[in-house]
């Protein structure tokens, strides 16, 4: 008897001890339970968030730009997007890399703490300002992914093992809008987010990460998306009235405008994606790869709004001495074309290429955010237009093109809207924003100008069909992507778009 | 050489194989040694050491595998010369000409490790790939009898192994331009793995007073592995002298990595047997590797079985000699697999930077759950032996069902973050089948004496349970392109396409008919024309069975077409020994299955530059003409769509070996002082009996579920005939 519980015990030691023997470390990878040890790590995947943005920029381009036809493709395959005929085999509506940034938020989040325990280097300070930029990243990516699919899976932890479920539904705009403004109101109120980030390496770490600045620009503009005019307005002029020495200002001199796209990180700027060719060879996925002057298959403005580019170009030649937004700096005319390039991402001021294809993507400026209060107010009430044109015409001295002098009590809201949007369109052409005003525009109060919109779209569109136009944009579900058919057979729990379902 | 004594005996050998392979460029050389010595210290205690090394020097082109080689070999047109032709005189020089331009024949390309578009003659004679593998063993064994009954073995073996391997890829065989990363591109890979194993056994064989046997056996056993591997790859090296990666002038590729695995494995197996005629069998397993996730890392498996010795019962000793035995067996067993490589693990891996920062990020989903994929196994079987060993038959039934199924790279849902999983258990497969082998004496005297045996087996496969992330492989209209369809409670290997019909001859055929054969018209009264797909068909085109009549053929006119796992699988052979001369034989045959000949495709399709078998002379080429083959277009129709055309059957059966002996008699050995002495020829591959219009019907079956079995001009097995003697002394 006792020899038997002698060698049950041994061969029980053994075999634990076997178990400890087969536990092998790989030799070339980090695992998971080695790393979250210290702040470095924490910083590390902050920076693999920001890696994953700039990996977004192509899907930017397209889900800004071509529905909206300010800037059109004659793509083949690309042109299915602009002219509403996207299937969901394309590769267009894939969300798979926005998801990875959202994962890296996701970890940041969820380990930071634990890591702030165990460092003892890692201040809560310091946790709290990673966990900030985390939640502006996770923020925007729903942002982008709400604004374009509607519905689409909420995630919200980090996937780090096979517990997790995989198949999650899709939740609702109304959830996807309330959990943004939740992230973040719940990083603006841990008063962590940084206005300022130290940085002797890198002169422009502020305008590369996540600041408050960014945040109350986000903010602005969910609210102005989710028809919340007050709270637009009060986080709009938390960045203009703002009187902290590193605040973003709006730069009062037109003649340096350019300067913002020819070298980046320009003080009106709030966040902007970085590149850098010289010390770091980060070229990839920058926008300069995306637009040429010499190949025409690449973007090109439409024609309308090349009409209204020319016509501000000779406008301010005639009554004064040019704008600075105009030829060389929004537009490039390539000979015996009648539609011209976008310039911003790939030329000089002084009209020669850019020697680089390094440019930076700015997401948010201080002149969108001014353009987004003026938006506001108008939705607002009559009461409120005169400030609005105000901010409008401050706008257009900047960019030394003639102000608008007009009667207020003879406009209509939507006469006062179309010269906001226009407003849009020159100012902010070519930085991926038109087809969301448009948008906008179309759905804001119920649908009030939904005919107008849809006569815009047709008035910029080149390449379909008025009458296919008309039909499609009829119905509110075609104005979003299709969610892609990969997504769909891997998930079980994901629901097609219905008007998609029905073109399968 | 073997030889020994009372106390020690040792065996020696050493030997040289060198063989030329189908294909020009390839060789092996192989040269291997062998050492054994044993000591017997006492009646109870006995020690071993083996020895062995063995090393391999295989020499091929560039591509590797032959099948890529022998069908770029059939592409090739038949007026584009292998070398450059002398302007003046017309004659053949010998400098290569290799120029690939888009236009015609298209540019060289690597694509799944397969090279395209190169000059095969140049390949085979001036690319290098060269490997050289070396193996050493040693091991250790140490056998001791505790007593009688109960004995004690242990062995120990390392074994070391290594690869190098050099390629050179020359410009003059793949004409790219001179800063491609093909153009005269040299690579360079070593690999070594280091093997330790050891095993330790106890055997109990007891046979107690009366009628009970006890044998009792505990083994156990672990094994370690560890590997690491280099390789790099350069190109624009100047000549094939410099082919060392040292030289070239720009880096292609490079790698290295490393790695180590463990495992262990516990086996005890009790055997109980009484009279002689009942016997019970039961063993457990218990198995730990390190590729498993920590949660179940260990396996726990056992197996039962029961026999039953029919020619022991006192009702057969006495009566029948005839009988030596009849026995029924049946078992019940678990086994378990575990996962290639240890991806279990969540690891994290740097990406780049974003401005000054470094960036990591997560590579994988630490994989907790991970199960063994677990095989249950019943079997039923009979031995039968009479007339003292003439007539011998074994039949066995067996049903196996796989569940847990390792799934490798499954895809998961992006909004996790990542796209796939390494390994996920999901899935059922049910095989069972049948085993039925006869062994004969047919005629002996003493003179003679003629044996044969003969084995039938038989499979069935069915899906069960489809894997829960199982994504089909999605079929697109197109030609050449067959579906493959997984479904639950069919057999895997089956495919899908089209039913061809032959040519339309003329106009009248075009027209689309209804089931009951009428003309279909449209609207305005005219006859529908068919149309393949978007195209609309004329006379001369593939004619294929419009299943719906519907005017059109696309993927709703796809019928099942066949299935390429065979229905039954045999061997057979045979001895006839007349006094000193043997002639023995060997067959082997698999029948039912069915293949897509993918060469055929390729050299009938008249699609695009490559060249055409002989079969396209006899094409369609004006009304009324009769024939199988479509007209010839280019670079557009439907006129090689995925039907039966290209589908054969591949049963095939082959003499696989054919030899003669002659043994030297006794009495002239003992006079020239050796012990024996034989001589023998063998023909290998001599014969094989098929229909199949390939090169070799012996296609291998896919490694996965969502493959098809096509024939790619795979290299048929040799015709080989080999002549030697055995010489002991």
């Amino acid at each position: 008897m006792k020899k038997h519980l002698i060698l049950s015990i041994i061969s029980l030691l053994f075999l634990s001890s076997c178990n400890n023997w087969l536990d092998i470390l790989p030799n070339n990878e980090q695992v998971t339970e080695m790393y979250w040890k210290s702040k470095e790590d924490v910083e590390q995947v902050v920076a693999a968030g920001y890696y994953y943005m700039r990996q977004t920029t192509p899907y930017l381009i397209d889900w800004g730009e071509l529905r909206g036809s300010s800037i059109m493709t004659p793509y083949t395959e690309k042109d299915k997007l602009q002219n509403f005929q996207l299937l969901a085999t394309s590769s267009l509506c894939e969300w798979g890399i926005f998801y990875q940034v959202i994962n890296m938020a996701n970890s940041v989040l969820d380990y930071a703490p634990e890591v702030q325990g165990i460092d003892n280097t890692y201040t809560i300070e310091a946790m709290r300002s990673h966990q900030t930029e985390a939640y502006f990243m996770r923020a925007l990516m729903y942002f982008y992914l709400v604004r374009n699919f509607k519905e689409v899976p909420l995630v919200l932890s980090a996937y780090v093992d096979d517990s997790t479920p995989y198949n999650i539904p899709k939740s609702t705009e109304e959830e996807i809008i309330a959990q943004i403004k939740q992230d973040i109101t719940t990083a603006l109120e841990s008063r962590a987010a940084k206005e300022f980030f130290e940085n002797t390496s890198w002169a422009y770490a502020s305008k590369g990460r996540a600041t408050k600045w960014a945040l109350y620009a986000l903010m602005a503009e969910v609210c102005l998306w989710s028809e919340d005019y007050d709270d637009c307005i009060i986080y709009a002029n938390e960045l203009i009235d703002a009187t902290s020495a590193y605040r973003p200002a709006f730069v009062m001199d037109g003649s340096i405008w350019f300067e913002m796209f020819e070298i980046g990180n320009s003080n009106e700027s709030i966040f902007e994606l970085n590149w850098e060719s010289g010390t770091y060879s980060q070229t990839a996925y920058s926008p300069s790869n995306y637009f040429s002057k010499y190949e025409t298959t690449t973007y090109q403005f439409s024609r309308a709004t090349t009409n209204r580019l020319q016509e501000q170009q000779t406008q301010a030649n005639l009554y004064g001495s040019g704008t600075y937004r105009g030829l060389n700096a929004t537009y490039n005319n390539t000979e015996g074309e009648t539609r011209a390039i976008p310039w911003k991402y790939i030329g000089l001021q002084n009209g020669s290429d850019r020697t680089t294809t390094d440019a930076n993507l700015i997401i948010y400026r201080m002149a969108d955010v001014m353009l987004m209060k003026a938006e506001a107010l108008i939705w607002k009430g009559q009461n409120y237009w005169e400030e609005a044109l105000n901010i409008i015409n401050q706008i257009r001295a900047r960019a030394n093109v003639p102000e608008y002098e007009l009667n207020l009590s003879a406009l209509t809201e939507e006469s006062l809207l179309q010269i906001l949007l226009e407003e849009r369109d020159l100012e902010l052409a070519a930085e991926f924003k038109r087809w969301y005003d448009l948008v906008r525009f179309g759905k804001s109060q119920n649908y009030k100008y939904k005919t107008q919109f849809i006569n815009m779209i047709i008035e910029n569109n080149e390449t379909a069909s008025s009458s296919w136009l008309r039909s499609v944009l009829q119905n509110n579900n075609a104005w979003c992507l299709p969610i892609n058919e990969k997504e769909l057979t891997s998930n079980d729990a994901l629901v097609q778009n219905p008007y998609y379902e029905s073109t399968n | 050489m073997r030889g020994g004594g009372d106390k020690a005996d040792y065996r020696f050998s050493l030997g040289h194989v060198k063989e030329d392979g189908a294909t020009i460029g390839n060789s092996k050389q192989t040269i291997s040694t062998t050492l054994n010595v044993g000591y017997r210290f006492s009646q109870k205690l006995r020690f071993d050491v083996d020895f062995s090394y063995a090393q391999t020097e295989h020499d091929q082109p560039w591509n590797g595998g032959s099948e890529t080689l022998r069908s770029e070999a059939f592409f090739k047109m038949p007026n584009k010369s292998p070398y450059w032709i002398d302007p003046v005189t017309g004659e053949r020089t010998d400098k290569y000409f290799s120029r690939q331009d888009v236009s015609y024949e298209d540019t060289f390309t690597v694509s799944d490790k397969k090279a395209k578009n190169y000059n095969p003659v140049a390949m085979v004679h001036e690319s290098m790939n060269n490997t050289m593998s070396r193996e050493t063993r040693v091991k250790f064994m140490l056998d001791y009898r505790i007593n009688p009954d109960l004995k004690y073995t242990v062995w120990v073996a390392l074994n070391q192994s290594s690869t190098k391997n050099r390629k050179f890829l020359p410009q003059i065989a793949t004409g790219v331009i001179w800063n491609s990363q093909y153009a005269n591109q040299s690579t360079d890979n070593m690999s070594d793995a280091l093997t330790l194993q050891t095993e330790n056994k106890l055997l109990y064989i007891k046979n107690f007073e009366g009628d009970h046997t006890l044998i009792a056996n505990a083994v156990f056993r672990t094994k370690q592995v560890q590997k690491s591997s280099y390789a790099g790859a350069t190109a624009g090296n100047a000549s094939s002298g410099l082919s060392d990666p040292i030289v070239g002038t720009n880096v292609a590729d490079f790698g290295s990595s490393k790695s180590e695995a463990r495992s262990y494995s516990g086996v005890g197996l009790v055997n109980y047997t009484y009279k002689g005629r009942y016997v019970a069998q039961g063993s457990i397993t218990v198995e730990g590797n390190s590729h498993m996730g920590r949660s179940k890392r260990t396996g726990i498996f056992y197996g039962v079985g029961t026999s039953w010795n029919i020619q022991n019962e006192p009702f057969f000793e006495d009566r029948a000699d005839w009988l030596d035995e009849a026995k029924l067996r049946a078992s019940y067993g678990v086994t378990g697999k575990s996962p290639d490589g240890s991806y279990f693990m969540g690891a994290y891996t740097s990406l780049g930077s974003y401005m000054d920062m470094s960036a990591v990020s997560p590579t994988r989903i630490q994989l907790d759950d991970l199960q063994w994929q677990t095989t249950r196994d019943v079997s039923l079987g009979a031995d039968f032996s009479f007339l003292r060993g003439k007539v011998t038959f074994n039949v066995d039934w067996y049903r196996r069902m796989t569940s847990d199924l390792l799934q490798k790279d499954v895809n998961i849902p992006s909004t996790t973050g990542f796209s796939s999983i390494k390994y996920y258990n999901s899935g059922k497969v049910l095989n069972s089948g049948v085993e039925f082998r006869t062994d004969l004496v047919l005629f002996q005297n003493k003179e003679w004496r003629v044996t044969g045996w003969m084995n039938l087996s038989r499979n069935k496969n069915e899906v069960k349970e489809l894997p829960g992330n199982m994504v089909q492989e999605n079929y697109s209209f197109g030609n050449g392109n067959y579906a493959i369809l997984v479904e639950e409670g069919r057999p895997l290997g089956s495919f899908y396409g089209y039913r061809y019909e032959g040519v339309y001859q003329n106009h009248d055929a075009t027209y689309a008919r209804d089931a009951q054969d009428n003309i279909m018209n449209n609207v305005n009264g005219d006859p529908i024309i068919m149309s393949n797909g978007t195209a609309q068909v004329y006379p001369g085109d593939a004619k294929y069975q419009d299943i719906n009549h519907d005017g059109i053929i696309n993927e709703y006119d796809i019928v099942y077409l066949g299935n390429y796992m065979p229905t039954l699988t045999t061997g057979a052979g045979f001895s006839i020994r007349y006094k000193d001369v043997q002639l023995s034989a060997r067959f082997h045959g698999r029948f039912g299955q069915k293949i897509i000949n993918r060469t055929r495709i390729d050299n009938e399709a008249m699609y695009n530059t490559n060249n055409q078998s002989r079969a396209t002379l006899r094409r369609w080429k004006k009304e009324g003409d009769d024939t199988d083959i479509p007209r010839a277009l280019y670079n557009e129709g439907y006129n090689y769509l995925g039907s039966d055309r290209f589908v054969e059957d591949a049963s095939y059966f082959r003499l696989q070996s054919l030899s003669m002996t002659y043994y030297i008699p006794k009495a002239v050995c003992s006079r020239w002082g050796i012990n024996s002495l034989n001589v023998f020829v063998t023909g290998y591959n001599l014969l094989t009996l098929t229909k199949y219009t390939g090169q070799d019907p012996e296609v291998s079956i896919p490694t996965t579920a969502t493959k098809l079995a096509q024939d790619n001009s795979l290299a048929p097995a040799t015709i080989r005939i080999s002549c030697g003697l055995n010489l002991t002394f």
